[in-house]
């Protein structure tokens, strides 16, 4: 694989842990605030809402890269290597097909909202930058699942 | 061809792809896409496309999600499953299969701050098989009773599962929650009966040890404070209506962080191990839910569920007999299917059946997550089994099933008793304002 795109997804990993702690922090902030200072953290709600679009989109690519997405494993094992492998490339074609058309549209969401001006209702944050975030994180995604449907693509060739 | 017929094929097209190793939600997310845009158009079917992934990913309710995750990932790092096994050890260990009965305890205490099954049966299996094995248990009854006992994890609250079908249904975090606690409480005594007759019938499966006195026993107690601690304030505070569900779960995960920090078990390693473990967990979970969610649209606009409901409704016969066919359905189902993949799939298909037949819809959230506990630990798919198998070498996923096998007859036992008395879970919720 790339070493572009491994590192790009390594900082898609620690932009999703930071996420992860951000939003752990900003819920325990508004809780301690409410109840010892008498002073909730204003737009806490909203701000987990986008912390949750950096923590969920950012680690989509490495979950992929893990082998973390689920997948039902019976009938295939029964079968002769090539044709696992030729299935194993089907459902990783499959794969970037949904993701790819996936990154399109949310791409596309994000240009509407850009242009619509959206802010968050409290804190008067733009939105599109986060759908733009999250489109990265979709792209991200797909392109690991590129390199998947390559892989298996060589193993029905050379099983 | 009708919209329904339409449905009916787009589930079998579904169900072909999943079995030829296409992801979970991928299977769910292509044929809802395709269906949709067949039946309300290209243009529609695009839009969703772009709305469904950001929209539910940024969306308040589900950022409870990760942060329940976390809270059992910090209480591993903790160390708070090797206190409590130390403890229900020296209260249960002189007892014919003490060890296992110990297990399935800790288990269910562990269950108390941590969301995931999986998570529960992996941590306390890391404690507890070698120590049962040290003492010659035998290695079926080990991994069995490791198994079964994880399953608790959803069960007794947090539970992830109880996340998702609240998400699904729309039905209270805080009331589901709840409504595990009880049976929760009357599995774990169920799989402690289990073993008991199961070492009766063959004492050489799992030997007693020697007893610890007494006021050594109630010391030991104190030693599990912090997962008392925990839950009270977790479950408590969501009870009493101090914090939301997500509050709760954002304090539990820093309350089990702090009791890490204050053991000096944080080290840079397992921080980054536990974190990294959430994010990915949290991404498994919405890459399967956003294809889900895209599968719903299809499902709704082929009106499936409400011909289902409708029919289901009108049988003449009883609406036990439908819920025990539900039942056996998720039985077959929990066997073949992915834990996840089979909530989200059949919760929008059965809800509405459930609903119209005026069963509550509390109750059967606690049936379902008993009945995906069965579906963790039953062949060919047993996802726990699965984990404790590659935990011990010296069993084969064969010889775990075997073990697994009398701890369903525990599980069938508490499906009865919630058919029979339903206020077995509601009535810790019904207390609740």
């Amino acid at each position: 694989m790339g070493a572009l795109l491994r590192g790009a997804i390594g900082v898609a990993n620690v932009v999703s842990l930071l996420g992860l702690v951000a939003m752990t922090a900003v819920t325990v902030v508004d809780v301690a605030g409410r109840y010892l200072f008498n002073r909730p953290l204003p737009g806490a709600l909203e701000l987990s809402e986008l912390l949750m679009v950096f923590l969920v989109f950012g680690a989509f690519a490495v979950t992929e890269l893990r082998n973390g997405h689920v997948d039902i494993d019976v009938v295939v094992t029964k079968l002769s290597p090539r044709a696992r492998a030729l299935c194993e490339t089907f459902a990783a074609l499959l794969s970037t097909a949904f993701w790819g058309a996936i990154t399109w549209r949310t791409a596309l969401h994000a240009q509407n909202v850009w242009r619509a001006g959206e802010t968050t209702p409290n804190l008067s944050l733009p939105i599109a930058p986060f759908v733009w975030a999250a489109t990265v994180g979709t792209l991200l995604f797909t392109l690991a699942l590129v390199v998947r449907t390559l892989a298996a693509l060589r193993r029905v060739v050379r099983p | 061809m009708s919209s329904t017929g339409i449905g009916a094929l787009g589930i079998a097209i579904m169900l072909l792809l999943m079995a030829f190793r296409v992801p979970i939600g991928v299977s769910m997310g292509v044929v809802g896409f395709f269906g949709f845009a067949y039946l309300s158009g290209w243009n529609a079917a695009l839009a969703m496309l772009g709305l469904v992934p950001y929209g539910n990913v940024a969306s308040f309710t589900l950022t409870v999600l990760p942060l329940f995750v976390l809270m059992g990932h910090f209480a591993t790092m903790a160390g708070l499953s090797q206190e409590l096994y130390d403890t229900a050890n020296r209260w249960f260990g002189h007892f014919r299969g003490g060890l296992a009965m110990a297990t399935v305890v800790a288990c269910g205490g562990f269950a108390a701050i941590c969301g995931s099954s999986l998570a529960t049966a992996a941590t306390m299996g890391t404690i507890a098989l070698p120590e049962m094995r040290k003492v010659g248990y035998n290695a079926k009854l080990a991994t069995g009773c490791v198994a079964a006992g994880g399953t608790l994890g959803i069960l007794i609250p947090p539970s992830v599962m109880f996340l998702i079908y609240g998400f699904l249904t729309e039905q209270s975090i805080g009331k589901l929650f709840l409504a595990g606690i009880a049976p929760g409480i009357v599995l774990v005594a169920l799989f402690v009966v289990t073993i008991a007759v199961v070492t009766w019938v063959n004492p050489v499966l799992g030997p007693a040890m020697v007893r610890t006195p007494v006021l050594e026993r109630i010391k030991a107690l104190r030693r599990v404070w912090a997962v008392i601690a925990l839950f009270f304030v977790v479950i408590g505070g969501m009870y009493f209506g101090v914090f939301t569900a997500t509050e709760a779960a954002a304090v539990g995960a820093f309350g089990a962080f702090l009791f890490a920090a204050a053991r000096r078990r944080v080290t840079w390693r397992s921080l980054t191990d536990a974190l990294v473990a959430t994010t990915t967990t949290t991404a498994m979970i919405f890459g399967i839910l956003i294809g889900a969610i895209i599968l719903g649209y299809f499902m709704a606009v082929t009106k499936v569920p409400m011909a289902l409901a409708a029919f289901f409704s009108r049988l003449p016969v009883s609406a036990t007999w439908v819920m025990i066919f539900i039942i056996i359905t998720y039985v077959i189902l929990g066997g073949l299917m992915d834990s996840l993949a089979m909530v989200l799939l059949t919760v929008p298909i059965f809800f509405p059946v459930v609903q119209a037949l005026g069963y509550d819809p509390i109750w059967f959230g606690v049936m379902l997550v008993i009945l995906v506990e069965v579906g963790l630990i039953t062949p060919p798919i047993g996802m726990n089994v699965f984990v404790i198998s590659g935990m011990s070498k010296e069993v084969s996923i064969q010889g775990v099933f075997l073990g697994t096998s009398p701890f369903l007859i525990a599980m069938g036992l508490l499906l009865a008793l919630l058919m029979l008395f339903p206020d077995l879970a509601l009535f810790i919720p019904r207390t609740m304002k």
